[in-house]
């Protein structure tokens, strides 16, 4: 049976990463916290990103949890979880409706 | 329709006794007001910006009001701010005499028992709100402080900061934090989770300590949501108005 996904959307406080991805970062707490499994239960998946440094990352819904946990090791409050949603569609639609999109474009 | 949690974070930034002697009614106001602003932006509706005790002096009740009424300032001009003392003391003659002087200047009053007659008398004394648990060396609960801490609705802290030592997390601290909250987590009582004393205030997502909390120290996810938004708030309001004169005495509210 296919697995149940949730997307989260992820909002980076910008120019604070000059090196790793930001998915790089959150694999490397996952992994920190609970290892190849915690990995392979999450399956993170980067579906969408923007210059407004806002993400959109797919996991598991079962690991809704096991994910929102890792942000204990977020020390300098580099991301903030906006929203955790049931479809991508939706997660667009709160994304377009963020402010900033117009002032890029 | 369900109502949003708001969470307060309990136990935001800290300032020691001898800088808010040093600070300006301006700069103390400045201080209360970013502290605000990080704790927004990280996700919470409110926060407790606190100030540590750690010895008795005459003057206590000067400081603590000057603190207090910054707070106020600040929660009039929109902020939801409240004042919180956090008191750290190794023996229970100084922490009456300290409960005594600052009681009615502050919101929250907390104590962090490093000893089981620390603890006894801070799970009974109606002066007292808040037991935060020392990381490693927190005495145990016996029956009678179980008791009380229900009846009194008092509520058991972990803070974050605790969870770590040289920014990394501890493995064996949250061990003890775990076997420490295993009577309280049975009994049902109040738990919160908040950031606690860091050099640089960084709160955590309200909503990441939960999940930790969950998985970590085995607490139930729902009702530590509800103690660390609602929890916290009806501790807050039942203090001010017992300070405002409208609870004159427990089990007493005049209605106007």
């Amino acid at each position: 049976m296919r697995s149940k996904k949730r997307y989260v959307i992820v909002r980076l406080k910008s120019n604070l990463l000059q090196t790793e991805s930001p998915k790089d970062i959150l694999k490397g707490w996952i992994q920190a916290l609970y290892g190849i499994y915690g990995l392979s239960r999450i399956h993170l998946k980067e579906v969408y990103s923007d210059e407004r440094n806002i993400y959109i990352y797919s996991i598991n819904a079962d690991a809704k949890d096991l994910f929102r946990s890792i942000f204990i090791l977020d020390n300098n409050n580099l991301f903030r979880i906006i929203r955790v949603t049931g479809t991508l569609r939706k997660a667009k639609r709160i994304v377009s409706s963020l402010p900033g999109l117009e002032a890029k474009q | 329709m369900s109502k949003k949690a708001k969470y307060i974070d309990a136990y935001a930034a800290e300032l020691p006794l001898d800088k808010l002697r040093e600070l300006s009614g301006e700069d103390l106001h400045k201080w209360i007001n970013d502290t605000y602003s990080v704790a927004v932006e990280a996700g919470y509706a409110g926060c407790a910006v606190t100030t540590r005790i750690t010895r008795y002096k005459g003057d206590l009740y000067l400081l603590v009001r000057k603190f207090d009424e910054a707070v106020a300032n600040a929660r009039e001009e929109g902020a939801l701010v409240f004042s919180r003392c956090h008191i750290e003391v190794t023996n229970q003659p100084e922490l009456k005499r300290i409960l005594g002087n600052i009681r009615r200047y502050c919101d929250l009053i907390s104590v962090s028992p490093q000893d089981r007659q620390l603890m006894a008398f801070s799970s009974r004394d109606h002066r007292i709100d808040v037991i935060s648990l020392p990381p490693e060396k927190a005495p145990p609960f016996f029956s009678g402080d179980i008791v009380e801490l229900k009846v009194q609705e008092k509520l058991i802290e972990v803070t974050v900061s605790s969870l770590f030592s040289n920014n990394i997390l501890n493995p064996h601290r949250i061990r003890a934090l775990r076997d420490s909250l295993k009577t309280i987590k049975k009994k049902n009582l109040k738990i919160i989770v908040s950031t606690g004393p860091q050099q640089i205030y960084s709160p955590r997502d309200p909503r990441a300590l939960i999940s930790f909390a969950k998985i970590f120290l085995e607490i139930d996810q729902a009702k530590l949501s509800k103690d660390m938004s609602y929890g916290i708030y009806k501790r807050i309001s039942e203090n001010q108005l017992k300070r405002s004169g409208k609870i004159p005495v427990r089990g007493v509210e005049i209605e106007k």
